[in-house]
């Protein structure tokens, strides 16, 4: 399959560039990260016309100054891999803002099509745009889309692909009038003479951008030919002082000033109203008081929906406690890991049967049913939740509300050394930590994102909720009781989340002022499900492709231990493994939070593939399939109990999470500190309970 | 006309901004989302976390710390105004 044309998308945040690339894809991407960072690169093929086009979406940047990493990757793929045609994003309810990386990526590329989208709400808005005159001034073909819609979109692929034959659009890049620093501007591109050409840049272009002071092109430039150093450098400071106004502001204000210009000549708004649906929300989500306590309800809400669907918790506890028992527990196995959990037990059952029946050895049987088949669930099982987590996320995103979010809880977060961004991998987290660990890509503060990464895994996700409420049943008949401590654990953990939080940025990072928050509160929307969809499967499957050989390869391995000794296969007799002999050196440490029996400490080691591998274990050591009656056959007391659901839930975070930080975070210090506090806390915190509860007489 | 910091104008006025003081990168970004020097700001609301203002249509939380480094000249609202700066400037 021969690519014809190169395309790329670029735009600002909030114009809707994902929906329209993932309009153009059918959702159809290739995900990878740009070389060298965790920064997601998105790919897909789509043919127009008979040609096949390769899209790349760019970082959604506000500029191209190279402010951060995603402005810096979007400039270089534009100088380096020279796509045959940019697609710039804007959105046409706000060009007087989201022209602004149009303008300047017109000044460094020219073949680019302006693409205006939300055309159906600018309509709706009263706004009107002359395409035609904005298209003669520009000198790019400029359409109106609507990209949720699909509006649009086969006319912008008509005029991006005479953009890429070269039939239409720019020669040159565009010129903004620069005023006051034109003749600089002249004196710089006299002295630079080819090297812009070398380094691959617009001439004017360069001279603009190290009269801004830009750093990153000045060390290309010095690179290249270090004599001009001395010079350029005189000439930005004599900029500086003649023209008494910072060369950056002067240049910024020129490209608003533009901007400004084309939106009073070619826009015209027939009514001005505004929505005030959207003015009510802020004043409630916005509210100091109230806007916390919204978010939160809001956000607890759906995710027990989710949980709900995926674990039956918390409807069923809500049916055992009006008495009716057999709708809780229809709720329960009709959940979506009670499901996948007995078809992956048949399915498993089948296959050794099967195996066994024609004569294949006892042990390679069970490697293949329960070793790779049991792997395999523990990897489905896993995605629904991620996938419902991501379903959260993406509905958050799109309606405009995580904005919001991260803006009232900045208040509280900044007391930990965090800001508002924090909060949404937080809550996150609840669904799944891989999740939130990925969602800390969005942070643009580099020691937040880490912090956040690292501090997440304490969050309780889906499957140490399934450990939890089992734990819960059998220390308390009550289902009062049962969600209290369901409840309570939840609580520690989001206070233990920002107690950590602030002791890494004390002790690790050595600092303690929590990032400015700036950002940028997009309009609300009811979210789409098509775009939740693209973005939930991407990167479920995201996460599959790149995190699933590892949990497949660790749950095969622990299979080995749990089966095999330095003899061989141990058979039924489990006692004699490597994993109970590890058990049984663990003993000493467990006994010490109360749990004084290998098979506990076992568990935890299971624990460690997935933390609902925990309850699984103790199911097959009791020899029931009801994990609370098993828990009440090894004999766990409600104080145990209590000591066991600290351990399980603050301790080690399972292999997938282990998986992501090591993907995400890519410095195997900040892995291992993750995991050593964890293990520590859990330790401390489930000792201390045990011990004060025996001192007490609840032994 | 009074000269305030974004951080003391209260929600509802409207601010011209004068300058910005802080870390070139800050600057920089906050310039390029439309936040610059004779840019008119709609304060949203200013209680106790992020100011959050409209700027060129679009809404914008800024952090405390970075609104304080933010000079403008008050120009909308000036009675309300009256009320509020005996206590805050």
């Amino acid at each position: 399959m021969k690519v014809d044309y190169t395309i790329a998308i670029a735009g600002p945040p909030n114009v809707g560039k994902s929906t329209l690339f993932n309009r153009l894809t059918g959702g159809e991407a290739h995900v990878a990260n740009w070389p060298g960072v965790t920064l997601e690169r998105k790919e897909g093929v789509l043919r127009h016309h008979d040609k096949l086009l390769k899209v790349v979406d760019l970082p959604g940047t506000y500029s191209l100054s190279a402010n951060d990493l995603g402005e810096l990757i979007a400039r270089e793929f534009l100088v380096n891999e020279r796509p045959d045609a940019v697609i710039v994003v804007v959105d046409a309810t706000s060009l007087d803002r989201t022209l602004y990386l149009a303008i300047m990526l017109l000044e460094m590329y020219p073949k680019a099509v302006l693409a205006l989208n939300m055309a159906d709400a600018a309509e709706k808005r009263g706004i009107h745009v002359d395409l035609e005159g904005l298209e003669k001034r520009l000198g790019v073909p400029v359409v109106m889309i609507s990209a949720l819609k699909g509006v649009g979109v086969g006319s912008l692929l008509d005029r991006v692909l005479e953009v890429a034959e070269g039939s239409v659009g720019r020669e040159e890049p565009l010129k903004v009038d620069y005023d006051g620093l034109e003749p600089y501007i002249a004196m710089l591109e006299d002295l630079l003479g080819d090297i812009p050409e070398k380094l691959g840049y617009p001439s004017r272009w360069l001279a603009v951008r190290l009269l801004e002071g830009d750093e990153h092109i000045l060390d290309k430039v010095n690179e290249l030919d270090s004599s001009l150093a001395h010079s350029i450098n005189e000439l930005i400071e004599k900029a500086k002082k003649e023209l008494n106004i910072s060369p950056d502001l002067l240049a910024i204000q020129s490209r608003y000033e533009l901007i400004d210009q084309l939106v009073a000549r070619y826009v015209t708004r027939v009514k001005l109203a505004r929505p005030s649906l959207s003015e009510a929300l802020d004043k409630a989500l916005l509210n100091p008081l109230a806007g916390p306590l919204l978010a939160t309800a809001l956000i607890l809400s759906t995710f027990f929906i989710i949980f709900t669907l995926n674990t039956g918790f918390p409807l069923n506890l809500l049916f055992d406690l009006l008495g009716m028992e057999s709708i809780a527990s229809a709720i329960e196995e009709n959940s979506l890991s009670g499901l996948l959990g007995r078809l992956f037990e048949s399915l498993s059952e089948q296959v050794k049967e099967g195996l066994l029946s024609s004569g294949s050895e006892e042990w390679l049987a069970l490697l293949v049913s329960d070793g790779i088949i049991g792997s395999l669930g523990t990897l489905i099982s896993f995605v629904p939740l991620l996938f419902f987590a991501y379903v959260i996320m993406g509905a958050f995103e799109d309606s405009g509300l995580f904005a919001r979010a991260a803006v009232v809880y900045d208040r509280l977060f900044r007391k930990f050394g965090l800001s508002g961004r924090a909060f949404f991998p937080a809550v996150l987290g609840m669904g799944c930590n891989v999740a939130s660990i990925i969602s800390t890509r969005a942070m643009d503060d580099d020691r937040e994102r880490v912090v956040t990464a690292m501090a997440s895994p304490l969050i309780p996700c889906q499957a140490r909720l399934v450990v939890l409420l089992a734990l819960a049943a059998s220390a308390f008949e009550d289902p009062l009781m049962q969600a209290s401590l369901a409840v309570g654990i939840y609580l520690l953990s989001f206070i233990m989340f920002l107690i950590v939080s602030d002791l890494l940025n004390r002790f690790v990072f050595k600092i303690r002022i929590a990032p400015d928050l700036l950002m940028e509160l997009p309009p609300y929307h009811r979210p789409s499900l098509r775009v939740i969809w693209w973005y939930a499967r991407s990167n479920t499957e995201h996460f599959l492709r790149k995190a699933g050989w590892i949990i497949m390869a660790l749950g095969i391995s622990t299979w080995f231990l749990l089966n095999f000794n330095f003899n061989g296969y141990v058979g039924d007799n489990v006692t004699a493994s490597f994993a109970a002999s590890l058990g049984k050196a663990l003993v000493p440490i467990t006994s010490m939070i109360g749990l004084n029996d290998w098979k506990f400490a076992l568990g935890f080691e299971v624990g460690f593939i997935a933390k609902e591998g925990l309850v699984v274990t103790f199911s097959n050591l009791a020899g029931v399939a009801d994990p609370v009656k098993a828990l009440r056959i090894l004999g766990l007391t409600p104080l145990k109990a209590l000591s066991m659901a600290l351990a399980m839930n603050f301790y080690v975070p399972c292999l997938a999470t282990v998986a992501a930080l090591i993907t995400e975070l890519r410095r195997l210090k900040y892995v291992l500190i993750t995991v050593g506090y964890q293990m520590i806390l859990a330790f401390v915190l489930a000792a201390g309970v045990y011990w004060a509860g025996v001192m007490l007489g609840f032994a | 006309m009074r000269i305030a910091v974004l951080s003391g104008v209260p929600a509802g006025s409207k601010a011209k901004v004068i300058s910005i003081t802080a870390g070139k990168g800050k600057v920089r970004r906050l310039m390029e989302m439309g936040i610059l020097p004779g840019e008119i700001l709609e304060v949203i609301s200013n209680s106790v976390g992020p100011v959050i203002v409209r700027v060129r249509g679009s809404m914008v939380a800024i952090g405390r710390g970075m609104a304080s480094n933010i000079l403008v000249e008050v120009i909308g609202n000036e009675s309300r105004l009256h009320h509020s700066d005996s206590g805050t400037s």
